[in-house]
């Protein structure tokens, strides 16, 4: 019994040898580093849509690093800017995907993608999602993101991978999966207020205010966007995940 | 062919399995915690179930799903599961490498099935528990621990893998605001996106010339990072010179460490950002020596009241010294 436990335990037969174990040891380490190294190269990932770089967000960056290559003599307006930055984004995209081809089937099993887009920039208009419900006096508020106040379906809501989500929907390029998100959520409303006729979802996007004019005790001025309104008597004839 | 050789050979050196038993416990915590709070908040439920069966989408063809029947509530549960029960069997240290091979594999099908709440730290997690699958993490700290002492590569490409996070997240941070020219100011209008915040940050303006401070740490932080890796892997694996002179009288890595720690835990404490801030910081210990990591958890164990000890520290007659 201890003799058939022992050759269990054993390597198989080709990696017996210690040096052929060395090699392919080193190979994989070798392939894996390359793996790492080329998927962490910088990549615009969802980045690179024409109308995201429309959000006021973006354009304030190509303004600022406009003015700041014209301090040093660089004289060039933000639409050259940005012309010229989509240009250089394609071939930096192309480029990458030459580096990573041999890469990115290992990485697909393995798990080592390598996509550390963190806080690339702060979002200098943020918007904040309101849900609201209409019971035939009009539409009152059920959640109102971060609001202590309005907090329907909040632990659902408030989690950090519904916060993601949230955060995406607010951008154009979203908008079928923003609708069924809104739609999913009014089944919900129907279920949890008795009264219900319709429901709304819309983004409330506003400038953050720069520390002075906090100080100064400025509010937040925005308008109200992306708004999706749902007719509850509706819902059931659309089945689920429709666009 | 001499430095293939002497390649090989760095790559066969064996040491003590505190530091990977170590990220393997941090590792094992954070696979808990991501799986618990999808399930028990209800995101498990609404996002990762096909809109066909009660989500709120269609999802992904994700191939490990769809060879179990597609994202169906059971399939979807069983996943959870499989990787919750991986997680505890990491945590106790109990066939740990075919636990961080199928944890990660579960972990991969569910959290690519939505790609709309995916987080950095979902790749993250897996990429370690790959790490973790080619490591022997059972030689310690665990009441399952085998004798014996393991390779030391896994170490050192967990170490890597830190500094890839690192490096490439601050090669990714293109907005002035990151820079002189954006006057630093990217932490505090980052502390005020809704998005993430736990609380109101308006208060932060109060303390504006600390969070640009903090910007300025951050970013240089996050951009030298792989550099003390480098120094530290040519410390451990580099040719002789290169060695000595890595041998300096400071420890390069206590500025970055103490810097990284803090960090983080300011993210944990002002952001809901998931297990985000658990995940990297379990790939900590991966940048000290099992004999340091012992000696720190020794130090550990001297804190405790006195009622809670028993014995003497496990570090009493330890295994030999692992080279620095």
């Amino acid at each position: 019994m201890s003799a058939v436990s022992h050759r269990t335990h054993r390597p198989p037969r080709l990696l017996r040898s210690a040096r052929l174990r060395r090699v392919l040891r080193l190979a994989f380490v070798a392939f894996h580093l390359h793996a790492v190294c080329v998927l962490a190269l910088p990549s615009p990932g969802a980045g690179m849509r024409r109308a995201a770089w429309k959000d006021p967000t973006v354009q304030h960056e190509f303004r600022t690093w406009a003015r700041t290559l014209s301090s040093f003599g660089i004289d060039v307006e933000p639409p050259e800017l940005e012309a010229f930055a989509w240009r250089a984004a394609l071939a930096w995209v192309d480029l990458r995907r030459n580096l990573t081809t041999l890469a990115r089937p290992y990485a697909e099993v393995v798990g080592a993608r390598q996509p550390w887009r963190m806080f690339v920039a702060p979002h200098r208009y943020p918007s904040v999602l309101h849900l609201e419900v209409d019971e035939g006096t009009g539409f009152r508020p059920l959640y109102v993101a971060r609001s202590r106040a309005y907090a329907w379906r909040g632990r659902l809501l408030d989690h950090d991978r519904m916060r993601a989500a949230i955060f995406r929907y607010a951008w154009p390029s979203y908008e079928t999966n923003y609708h069924r998100f809104v739609r999913y959520l009014a089944r919900k409303a129907a279920r949890d207020v008795a009264e219900a006729r319709r429901f709304r979802a819309r983004y409330f996007k506003y400038r953050t205010l720069s520390p002075d004019e906090v100080l100064r005790g400025e509010r937040l001025r925005g308008r109200f966007v992306r708004t999706y309104v749902v007719d509850l008597a509706d819902l059931d004839r659309r089945p689920e995940g429709a666009p | 062919m001499n430095g293939l050789r002497r390649l090989e050979r760095a790559l066969a050196v064996r040491e003590s399995g505190e530091s990977l038993a170590l990220v393997r416990i941090l590792a094992a915590l954070a696979l808990l915690w991501n799986v618990s709070s999808a399930f028990v908040s209800g995101v498990a439920r609404m996002a990762w179930i096909d809109a066909r069966f009660g989500g709120y989408m269609p999802l992904l063809p994700e191939p490990r799903v769809l060879a179990l029947g597609g994202a169906r509530p059971e399939v979807v549960t069983l996943l959870g599961l499989v990787s919750f029960v991986c997680g505890g069997l990491l945590l106790v240290g109990l066939r740990p490498r075919l636990a961080a091979l199928v944890g990660g594999q579960t972990w991969i099908a569910l959290s690519r099935l939505n790609p709309d709440t995916k987080g950095s730290y979902d790749a993250l997690l897996v990429a370690i528990l790959f790490l973790l699958a080619v490591a022997r993490t059972d030689r310690a700290l665990s009441p399952f621990a085998r004798r014996g002492r393991v390779l030391r590569y896994p170490r050192l490409l967990m170490a890597v893998q830190l500094a890839a996070v690192y490096g490439s997240t601050a090669l990714h941070k293109v907005s002035a605001a990151w820079t002189p020219a954006g006057g630093y100011s990217a932490l505090y209008y980052i502390l005020q996106q809704p998005s993430w915040h736990r609380f109101d940050m308006r208060w932060a303006a109060h303390v504006y010339p600390l969070t640009q401070v903090a910007t300025a740490v951050v970013w240089w932080f996050e951009l030298s990072f792989p550099l003390l890796v480098a120094v530290l892997v040519a410390r451990n694996m580099g040719p002789a010179p290169v060695v000595r002179l890595g041998r300096m009288r400071m420890d390069l890595r206590t500025p970055w460490v103490v810097t990284g720690v803090a960090m983080h835990l300011c993210i944990l404490a002002a952001m809901e950002v998931g297990p985000f801030s658990l995940i990297i910081l379990s790939l900590y210990p991966s940048l000290y020596t099992p004999r340091e990591v012992r000696t720190a958890l020794a130090r550990l164990a001297r804190c405790r009241p006195r009622r809670w000890r028993r014995g003497r520290p496990a570090t009493a007659n330890g295994p030999p010294r692992d080279r620095p």
